[in-house]
């Protein structure tokens, strides 16, 4: 019930925003389904038990029983944390906007809770096809808040954005159909697209499907590119910098928090335990790409004269992170990639409304017309440094917890690789500290910035919860871990066996082809 | 046998209920003073729906035959005459602020809608070539003179005469084609042909011949590649709501009885050469409608080049059917097109309800037309959005779940190219409908905007519309089950 609750009840906001026709309303309605979401998600805490295996809090109701659909939600670990950023992030996107969207407010609210129910329902479904629907849910609205509320160049970003991902997802459709056809020819007829069940009968990792490659190989492909496009990898990365660049800040920090997360999620919940072979088969690739995209999104960053288009790249950057952990294939590198999902949201979407805060008093996001804010807005200062030191990984923030398990995790695959990764690191302190130095310090010799307004009670107080998120797992990452473990063990089970099936106990992409004995690196 | 029976009467019943009312309504006009003529269109509307409800009260169990084997009745028909149904009361519930805006608002326009569905629904009932020659026939006459009803139109003219020489042209294929089956089966209907046939171990070159010319004939009424040529200057020219209704209707019917014919004349021997024929026609129609309804600025342009696109859907659903496998293939592909047809009606009709709430004097239906209308009609641009995510095929809509069904037919059917390329052009189709989207939501409205003054039945057919993609796409089991059924009792 509870999940059910979650995923619609912001649709209730919607008709209550459509019911009334003032805009001050619109946005007291909104706040308001926005934190009672939240705190509806916080009371998965106490029910979640983080020991148990498997799926919770499970709805299971068939649907359309012609194909075996049900309307099946449940969580666990994974999704559990994701969906705690979820709700938090999307009552700030609400509470940031307050002044910043001024017309058409009614709508923008609409589309935002929209927006939330997809993202909702895409983290909880257990069922692929339902998940497939929820996926492509998030999309619409997404497109609305870029293209009508965005900025200059906003219909381009906002058609290429939903163009992109509209692509990636007929070719996941096709390979849920693949995956569907295979069961149902193995169960006499009967299909299912229930995630446990399609698991335990898995599509052949050996054989001839097409060109000579398995139908597991080709599988993975094909949700690959769909899963990449949204995460999005290298060299899938390039709508991203436009869509945030033109969405308002709102829009970039549910995209950057939330949308992403949704293809690096995808990878782990879908891709590794029902193609475990193939995805052994491709990790090399995996990691090629991660690795180009760690250190090219960081170079371009370098080069940018806009604030947010340098944080959109890092986050192509910190996002290669994320997949470089997942395709380590370890315990490690695992639980560091969903510590590093939940980084990212909070300390990327930290810096875009950081970024928009300053937009909305400048109507410029352009490095060169900043510097030395730190004079008149003291409490800016301060915020923005934090969300910098979370960014670049400073021990004692959440950013250096993510990112050093996914290099101990990197490491045991391949020491070269973890030192590619690292420099990943060292160029983004670099990018990040010499923004924050273009910016804030130097002589605030431009007239209007002098004039800047520091931070109300209201901006404060978006960025709060974000800050103490950042401290809270930087210092005591204890209770995040916990409740992924289980996730992050079944899931590395499952590669293990896949492993041994695949190599035959000897050698493996995972030890740099020597024997496995004493199986190093997996499920410590 | 006898060669008449009182009960092959009632078969007909929603057949005879239409042109009877048609018959009312010829006489009815004639004493009707002119500011009285909305006398004709519920007329119509009733003949139209006591033909529904007799359709609904006398769904069949079984297949039966009637007229000598001429008439076949079975839930697939009765199925495809419930979306013909649906597109005629919808049309005509759209049409009174068109017909008023235009001065063409008098009886002959409702007969010739009443006659025309009776041909397509006498044509999806065909057991026999002749029949189904007989109700294409109907149909066609009436629709030739409904598409050039705007007299002083130079477009609707041009319109009318390209449509009546194309049409007639490829009437005179298919009776050729008709010809030349007789010659090899010594029969015109269907299931003799279809045992004549069976006994022909391989397809003879005048067989080929044969089918290519009947191909020419449904594809030219489907509009499928490359027999499109007449569409996009008939649903440019033609009245709004007559292109609505033919779009749907004519498509509908046409595909129906081509796919019975497909199915139980051809598809018992040499099934998948056959469909490797039709193939290069759904595979033809998808790309280039899709692909050249990018680059329209006019509205009804582009409505009308992605229904070449969705021609191309369905004709995969046609393509499994007589392809796939033995026992699966003809249920998936045939109920897949049934229940993409009928998704397919309320999103269509309601899209060109849309442009008739817009439309002014001298017809422009042009994008810009469009701009800004989610700040001056909210509601109007969130259900006209609604029916372009169900044409694009986004969840939960309905066209959704109708697109997922060709796919699912079409991979299982062993015909996953057509899938891949269909969904790849669904991502296409994106483009232009969204392209829409954006002049109503991210363009600034335009100065000096007239106010429209819709009709009530034209706003109520708009959220029967909305109402019914978003019902049965989110719970589509019924309409699948209803379609299935009817789809067994087609099996030869």
């Amino acid at each position: 019930m509870l999940l059910s609750f979650l995923v619609f009840f912001p649709l209730v906001g919607v008709v209550l925003i459509a019911l009334v026709r003032d805009s001050k309303a619109a946005k007291g309605i909104a706040t308001l389904i926005s934190v009672i979401e939240f705190f509806a998600s916080l009371a998965m805490i106490p029910l979640f038990d983080p020991a148990q295996k498997g799926f919770q809090l499970v709805i299971d109701k068939p649907w359309i029983e012609t194909f075996g659909i049900h309307y099946h939600l449940a969580i666990d670990g994974l999704s559990f944390v994701l969906v705690l950023l979820t709700t938090l992030l999307s009552y700030i996107a609400v509470y940031c906007s307050y002044t910043a969207i001024t017309e058409r407010e009614r709508e923008y609210y609409v589309f935002l809770l929209f927006l939330e129910t997809g993202m909702l329902g895409a983290l909880v479904s257990v069922d692929l096809f339902l998940f497939y629907v929820f996926w492509e849910v998030m999309l619409v609205p997404m497109y609305f808040l870029i293209g009508v509320w965005g900025s200059d160049n906003k219909l381009y970003a906002a058609i290429k954005f939903f163009l992109y991902t509209l692509f990636g997802s007929v070719l996941i459709l096709v390979g849920l159909l693949l995956l569907y056809f295979h069961y149902k020819s193995g169960h006499g007829g009967v299909g299912t697209f229930n995630l446990t069940e399609l698991i335990q009968s898995p599509v052949p990792s050996q054989g001839d499907f097409l060109f000579g490659l398995s139908e597991q190989w080709w599988i993975f492909l094909l949700f690959f590119v769909g899963f990449a496009i949204k995460v999005p990898m290298f060299p899938f990365h390039t709508w991203l910098p436009d869509a945030h660049v033109e969405a308002p800040t709102a829009g970039s920090v549910i995209l950057a928090g939330v949308l992403l997360k949704m293809g690096t999620y995808a990878f782990i919940r879908f891709s590794l335990p029902l193609l475990p072979e193939a995805s052994i088969l491709w990790a090399p690739y995996m990691m090629y790409l991660s690795l180009i995209a760690i250190i090219y999104g960081a170079l371009v960053c370098m080069m940018q004269k806009d604030m947010k288009k340098l944080i959109a790249y890092s986050s192509v950057s910190h996002m290669g992170f994320v997949t470089a952990g997942i395709f380590a294939l370890n315990h490690d590198g695992l639980a560091g990639s969903i510590i590093q999902q939940l980084n990212h949201g909070l300390s990327t979407g930290a810096l875009f409304l950081i970024v928009g805060l300053v937009y909305e008093r400048r109507h410029t996001k352009k490095i060169a017309e900043f510097g030395g804010l730190s004079q008149p807005m003291p409490t800016y200062a301060v915020l923005f440094l934090i969300a910098t030191l979370s960014s670049i990984g400073m021990p004692g923030l959440n950013g250096f917890i993510g990112e050093f398990t996914i290099l101990v995790g990197v490491f045991q695959v391949s020491k070269t690789w973890a030192v590619l990764a690292s420099l990943g690191i060292i160029l983004g302190a670099a990018y990040m500290l010499w923004l924050y130095q273009r910016v804030m310090f130097g002589p605030c010799d431009k007239p209007e910035n002098r004039r800047l307004a520091d931070l109300n009670n209201r901006e404060i107080l978006t960025l709060v919860p974000l800050v103490i998120l950042m401290f809270w797992i930087g210092l005591y990452p204890a209770p995040v871990f916990k409740s992924i473990q289980q996730s992050v063990d079944s899931t590395i089970e499952t590669m293990r066996s896949a492993n041994e099936a695949l190599y035959d106990g000897y050698t493996s992409y995972q030890h740099g082809g020597r024997p496995t004995a004493g199986a190093r690196g997996a499920g410590q | 046998m006898t060669f008449f029976n009182p009960k092959d009467l009632a078969l007909l019943g929603p057949e005879l209920i239409l042109i009877g009312m048609g018959l009312i309504v010829l006489l009815v006009d004639l004493i009707l003073p002119r500011e009285r003529k909305h006398v004709n269109l519920v007329l119509a509307q009733i003949g139209f729906v006591a033909a529904t409800a007799y359709l609904a009260l006398t769904w069949p169990a079984a297949k039966s035959t009637a007229f000598s084997n001429l008439i076949v009745v079975d839930g697939y028909s009765q199925f495809v005459k419930l979306v013909i149904l649906g597109a005629s009361i919808l049309s005509v519930a759209i049409a009174p602020r068109y017909l008023r805006l235009e001065g063409i608002y008098v009886g002959e326009f409702f007969e010739l809608l009443l006659f025309s569905s009776a041909g397509m629904m006498i044509m999806v009932s065909g057991n026999d070539l002749l029949t189904i020659y007989l109700g294409l026939e109907l149909m066609s006459l009436a629709s030739y003179v409904l598409t050039a009803f705007l007299r002083y139109s130079f477009r609707s003219t041009e319109a009318g005469i390209k449509y009546f020489l194309l049409g007639s042209f490829s009437s005179a294929l298919l009776l050729y084609g008709i010809s030349l089956i007789y010659g090899l089966t010594g029969s015109t209907q269907l299931d003799a042909m279809g045992a004549a046939l069976k006994a022909v171990s391989a397809p003879s070159p005048p067989l080929v011949i044969a089918l290519i010319f009947i191909l020419a004939g449904f594809g030219f009424k489907i509009s499928a590649v490359p027999f499109h040529l007449w569409t996009p200057d008939v649903y440019n020219g033609g009245p709004t709501p007559v292109v609505a209704y033919m779009s749907v209707g004519t498509k509908a019917a046409a595909i129906a009885a081509f796919a019975r014919l497909f199915v139980v004349a051809f598809g018992v021997q040499q099934g998948t050469s056959w469909a490797s024929m039709v193939a290069v026609l759904a595979v033809l129609s998808m790309i280039l409608g899709n692909t050249v309804a990018v680059v329209q600025t006019n509205v009804k342009r582009m409505l009308a080049y992605s229904t070449i696109g969705h021609a191309g859907y369905m004709l995969a659903g046609v393509i499994v059917a007589v392809g796939g496998p033995p026992q699966q293939g003809l249920p998936d592909g045939l109920t897949a097109l049934l229940f993409y047809l009928f998704g397919y009606l309320f999103a269509n009709i309601g899209a060109f309800a849309v442009v008739i709430y817009l439309g002014r004097e001298g017809q422009h239906e042009e994008y810009q037309d469009f701009s800004g209308l989610a700040q001056t009609r909210p509601w109007l641009a969130a259900a006209m959005m609604i029916f372009l995510l169900s044409l694009t095929g986004m969840p939960p809509t309905v066209g959704f779940v109708g697109k997922l069904y060709i796919f699912y037919a079409a991979i299982s059917g062993g015909y996953t190219y057509l899938a891949v390329i269909g969904l790849l052009m669904s991502a296409v189709s994106l483009y232009y409908y969204m392209g829409l989207a954006m002049y109503m939501y991210m363009r600034p409205p335009r100065q000096g905007e007239p106010t429209f003054y819709p009709t009530a039945s034209l706003s109520a057919a708009i959220v029967l519309c909305t109402v019914a993609i978003l019902a049965f796409g989110i719970f589509p089991g019924a309409v699948v089950e209803l379609a299935r059924g009817g789809v067994l009792q087609l099996r030869p």
